[in-house]
């Protein structure tokens, strides 16, 4: 039924299209951000399970643990990544091996896809990222592969071979791109992977160390590098950054980052070194390569950035902080908070309580049709 | 598998058999003479839990039967103070921590020698099990005993293993053989030979294997639903063999040694998981040392003991859902010890014993971030034990010096401290043996190798974790000849932990050990026991333990964790045995129990994990045939099936059975 909804609609919308000279009222598709997800790692080391909040744009709340509400069971260990995709909601969850299928609305579980069953033990092992392109939902594990899932069945569509250790995934014109950490242990690459063939031709550079996310504006592909450690016994963080592959250059653009959020023609970035509590923000803006810092209102430790790309707000999630005569750390093991700003993150709009160890912040965005 | 336990079978019999046809013609009064000999040796002990001036708990041989103890972890559970980390079932590691110290303070000891693990700090006791072991004790704090090397001084707490002794007296070969089957694919034989080749000298060899499937079914709750599944990639196979010798030269000069193996080869469950039942992790444990002591008496109060131990132990872990070996990792530790010990007792008053003990660690690894640390260690005590009439007291000072470094590295900070410590007895009346005590002890522990060179975690500028124990206790304890018999401990007791190692994050990725954990401990606990003899052949014992235990951290004012009890630490734990011997089937209903703990410091919602009581029953007897003696006993474990975790997502296994024939002359 939805499906002939949506090509009646589409008809309208090509046949008021045809007559946009008249004056007649036209009827266009037009993106509505209705929330925001943000999804907690929890943390395995002290039993604590993985979790949901939604925060609804309509009422400006929160509602904590909202998967355990909706279906009266627990994410599991280490819930990593979610993508709102069709009428669904996807939520990958580390350690339990599986993707969950959720009603976007409702958050009610329609299925729970263990990677482990689809790709078998060793290759479905640690699901990491979650994409959607064309009906399919693609998923990156440590195995080292990329599954593709048909969004109706569930079925396994294709299954791609990566390289050591995917993290962020990507797919656009035919191509899926996969950002292999390598573990952070320097063999590092980006994958550049065929949809139809599989064929696989890896992106490989000195700059690329330890990839972990990608986004792509037009031609050019950027990724988040957490770089790597220095020698003991200061361990200095070296390298992490935004880089840019255009064409075969790849180039830094944002020193200095360890987590990102894209939106617009931004990209948002904070840097919370090690051995250092100075956390610095900045934005890079692609449409005219500026690059500034920004301070955001209220943050402690940031742990998750994102930007809704309809109304352009930047919600920030942090840590809180445990301080001591020893000095000042994010407690991993407490509930964080997510603070919402403005565009120009000049403006704290809100705030709200989330769960332990926030992880990743995706928005509940649907078509709306709108007649003007 | 089946075929397996068939085999075994066989081997056992036939065993048996050959041990029968040898013996025919050997002497029971002999026999007689050691059953005496142990029970009293038993007893005497017994006794001095009540005048020890620090709390001492003694576990016998014939104890445990009686009061239906399986395994090492149950034995342990039975002691009060102790919290015992367990994973689960037959291949679950096992750590324990008494008083709320960590475990890292629990110092084990093997046959009078410490045991170590430079690397973690901890005494994985899973690895021991009781078919060769004569008695188990607990000392918490320094007790009376004051002839031991310095660095069986150097822990809060001292768990001593003692293994079965050589025989005294005849020269004919014994043998014991014994086979244990049990639930989830479990199957244990067991074989002891020993013979006195003179009356000098005397030799034991003991071979144990152990396999289990550990697939035991559970029940997990999530949330609102409860999960059911059963434990995968569980199984373990491990085997300990040792050779034990005594030689007694003269009645003066005793010299006895050990050679000791174990290799335990076993897969890893790893955390239970609501949605799918995949692991692949393997940990192989190999341990291999030898050791010798020495003693001699002279006849104007002096005795001379030296030890002398080299210990290697090696560690393998793989986890193949990581591809590439990421997370593999194999370690080598070794260590060379050695001691000695001189006592003085001029007269009936006094003893006086001076201890120094060194001893050489060393860990190396695959990992490609290892830096080889090493560390000299020089312990020496000094002991002063005064008795008179009715009162005991004891003082030593520990001098300690801890010496680091790294071969491919920077070496951690030295330490030198001296630790005092004091305690007496002192029986209140005459003709009754009512005792009080008070104890002091102030020890540390040196920070362990994976807290000093761990990479992205260790620190090589931690100082001591210093710990400081205050005890003052009652006991009493009713005439052994009497129809009813009793006894009562009753302690409290405070301590305090300052420099506690914490790993504290700079980021996800990486922490950092410091000292900056501070933990308070009130707590009281109890001990009875009551035993009536209805004639010779009847006797209905009853006894029960119980342990107050409010560990508080008391690190970082103002933060989420300030002020609560520490993770994995119970308020209350508990321990009820009630036993009947009679000349048909001996029959002991045993449980423990402890109240909720918490998975975490930060008591964060929904890691709260339930308290839980454990019932078993045991059912023993023994048959002799001249000098043979068969036994057979039949156990149920948790009996009404309650389904309980000690670490969270380590569920333990429900209702199981085991039984264990044993046959010996």
């Amino acid at each position: 039924m939805k499906k002939i909804l949506l090509s009646l609609c589409m008809g309208v919308v090509l046949f008021t299209s045809c007559n946009s000279d008249d004056d007649e009222p036209q009827i266009i598709d037009v993106p509505v951000s209705e929330g925001a997800y943000v999804i907690g790692s929890g943390n395995m080391s002290a039993s604590i399970n993985g979790n949901l909040t939604y925060y609804d744009y309509t009422s400006f709340t929160a509602t904590q643990n909202a998967f355990e509400k909706a279906n009266g069971q627990s994410l599991g260990l280490t819930a990593n990544d979610a993508i709102r995709y069709g009428s669904k909601f996807y939520i990958v969850v580390d350690n339990e091996h599986t993707v969950f299928v959720t009603d976007a609305n409702t958050l009610r579980v329609i299925r729970a896809i263990n990677t482990t069953e689809l790709l078998g033990e060793a290759d479905g092992a640690h699901p990491r990222c979650i994409t959607a392109y064309e009906n399919n939902i693609y998923v990156s594990t440590y195995g080292g592969y990329v599954a593709a899932i048909d969004t109706v069945n569930f079925n396994l569509t294709k299954k791609y071979k990566a390289g050591s250790y995917p993290e962020g995934i990507i797919v656009s014109n035919g191509y899926l791109f996969v950002a292999n950490s390598d573990y952070g242990n320097g063999n590092a690459s980006i994958s550049q992977i065929n949809l139809t063939s599989g064929q696989d031709s890896p992106i490989v550079n000195t700059n690329i160390r330890n990839p972990q996310q990608l986004a792509l504006a037009g031609n050019d592909l950027y990724y988040l590098d957490y770089g790597q450690y220095g020698p003991a016994p200061t361990y200095a963080q070296e390298h992490a950054g935004v880089y840019c592959i255009s064409g075969t250059a790849v180039n830094l653009v944002i020193p200095d980052a360890t987590g990102w959020g894209c939106g617009g023609t931004k990209i948002f970035t904070y840097n919370s070194p090690y051995g250092s509590n100075q956390t610095t923000y900045s934005v890079y803006d692609l449409s005219n390569h500026s690059l500034s810092n920004f301070n955001p209102e209220g943050i402690d430790s940031p742990a998750a950035i994102a930007v809704d790309p309809v109304s352009g707000d930047v919600f920030i999630a942090s840590y809180h902080l445990t301080t001591s005569d020893w000095g000042t750390w994010a407690d991993y093991y407490s509930p964080g908070y997510v603070n919402v700003y403005d565009n120009s993150v000049s403006t704290k709009k809100d705030n709200f309580d989330c769960g332990v160890g926030p992880t990743r912040i995706v928005f509940n965005i649907s078509t709306s049709k709108v007649e003007y | 598998m089946k075929k397996r336990i068939t085999t075994l079978w066989i081997c056992c019999v036939m065993s048996m058999l050959c041990a029968l046809a040898q013996t025919q013609r050997r002497d029971t009064t002999t026999q007689q003479n050691y059953k005496i000999q142990e029970v009293v040796i038993t007893e005497s002990k017994k006794a001095r839990t009540v005048s020890s001036t620090a709390p001492l708990h003694i576990l016998g041989r014939q104890e445990m039967l009686k009061t239906g103890i399986t395994d090492m972890a149950d034995a342990l559970h039975r002691m009060p103070g102790i919290n015992l980390r367990d994973y689960g079932g037959a291949g679950g590691v096992k750590t324990v921590s008494v008083r709320g110290f960590g475990a890292k303070h629990t110092g084990v000891s093997y046959d009078g020698i410490m045991l170590s693990d430079s690397q973690s700090g901890e005494i994985d006791l899973s690895r021991y099990s009781l078919d060769n072991v004569d008695n188990i004790s607990l000392v918490v704090g320094d007790n009376d005993e004051i002839f031991i090397p310095a660095r069986n001084a150097s822990t809060p707490a001292t768990l001593s293993i003692q293994t079965i002794g050589v025989p005294t007296a005849d020269t004919a070969p014994h043998l014991t053989t014994q086979l244990k089957i049990g639930s989830f694919g479990y199957i244990s034989p067991f074989l002891r030979y020993e013979q006195n080749f003179s009356n000098k000298f005397a030799f034991s060899a003991v071979g144990e294997y152990t396999y289990a499937e550990n697939d035991y079914p559970y029940s997990i709750k999530n949330i609102t639903m409860t999960m059911h599944d059963h434990r995968t990639n569980s199984r373990m196979s491990s085997g300990h063999g040792e050779l034990n010798f005594v030689w007694n030269p003269n009645p003066t000069n005793r010299l006895s040694g050990k050679v000791y193996y174990y290799d335990n080869d076993r897969q890893l469950p790893g955390q239970v998981h609501y949605y799918v039942n995949v692991s692949k992790e393997t940990l192989h444990d190999q341990n291999a040392f030898g050791q010798l002591i020495y003693q001699t008496f002279w006849t104007n109060g002096l005795s001379f003991k030296w030890y002398g131990k080299y210990n290697w132990y090696a560690s393998r872990y793989r986890d193949p859902l990581y591809t590439g070996g990421v997370m593999d990792a194999d370690y080598w530790q070794r260590e060379a010890y050695t001691s000695a010990a001189l006592l003085y007792s001029p007269n009936e008053h006094w003893a006086f014993d001076y201890s120094a003990d060194y001893f050489y660690n060393n860990l190396n690894s695959s990992l490609a971030t290892d830096t080889r640390p090493f560390r000299h260690s020089i312990l020496q005590s000094v002991t002063a034990k005064y008795r008179h009439q009715r009162l005991n007291i004891l003082a030593r000072v520990l001098y300690s010096s801890y010496l680091n470094d790294a071969k491919d590295g920077d070496g951690a900070d030295d330490m030198r401290k001296l630790s005092p410590s004091l305690s007496f007895s002192y029986k209140l009346l005459d003709n009754q043996n009512i005792y009080v005590r008070a104890s002091y002890k102030n020890i540390f522990r040196a920070p362990t190798f994976n807290e000093n060179y761990y990479f992205h975690y260790g620190s090589p500028d931690l100082k001591p974790e210093s710990t400081d124990q205050y005890n003052i206790g009652v006991t009493w304890r009713s005439g052994d000849e009497q129809k009813t018999s009793w006894q009562i401990t009753v302690d409290g007791y405070y301590n305090h932990v300052k420099d506690k190692i914490v790993a504290i994050p700079y980021n996800m990725f990486i922490w950092r050990c410091v000292n900056v954990g501070k933990v308070r401990t009130l707590g009281t606990e109890a001990t009875a026991q009551l035993t009536h003899r209805f004639n010779e052949h009847h006797a209905l014992t009853w006894m029960g333990s119980y342990s107050l235990q409010d560990t508080e951290n008391r690190a970082l004012p103002g933060s989420s964790s300030y002020g609560l009890q520490l993770a994995y630490t119970p308020k209350h734990t508990g321990s009820m045995t009630l036993s009947y011997e009679n000349p048909w089937v001996n029959i002991s209903l045993n449980g423990q129990g402890v109240s909720s703990r918490w998975a975490n410091n930060e008591h964060y919602e929904s890691t709260e994990i339930d308290g839980y009581w454990d019932t078993n029953l045991s059912a023993y007897r023994s048959f002799t045939f001249g000098k043979h003696t068969i036994e057979g006993r039949f156990d149920i474990k948790n009996l009404f099936d309650q389904q309980y975790e000690i670490v969270r997502f380590y569920p333990m296994p429900g209702r199981s059975w085991q039984l264990t024939i044993n046959y010996k002359f």
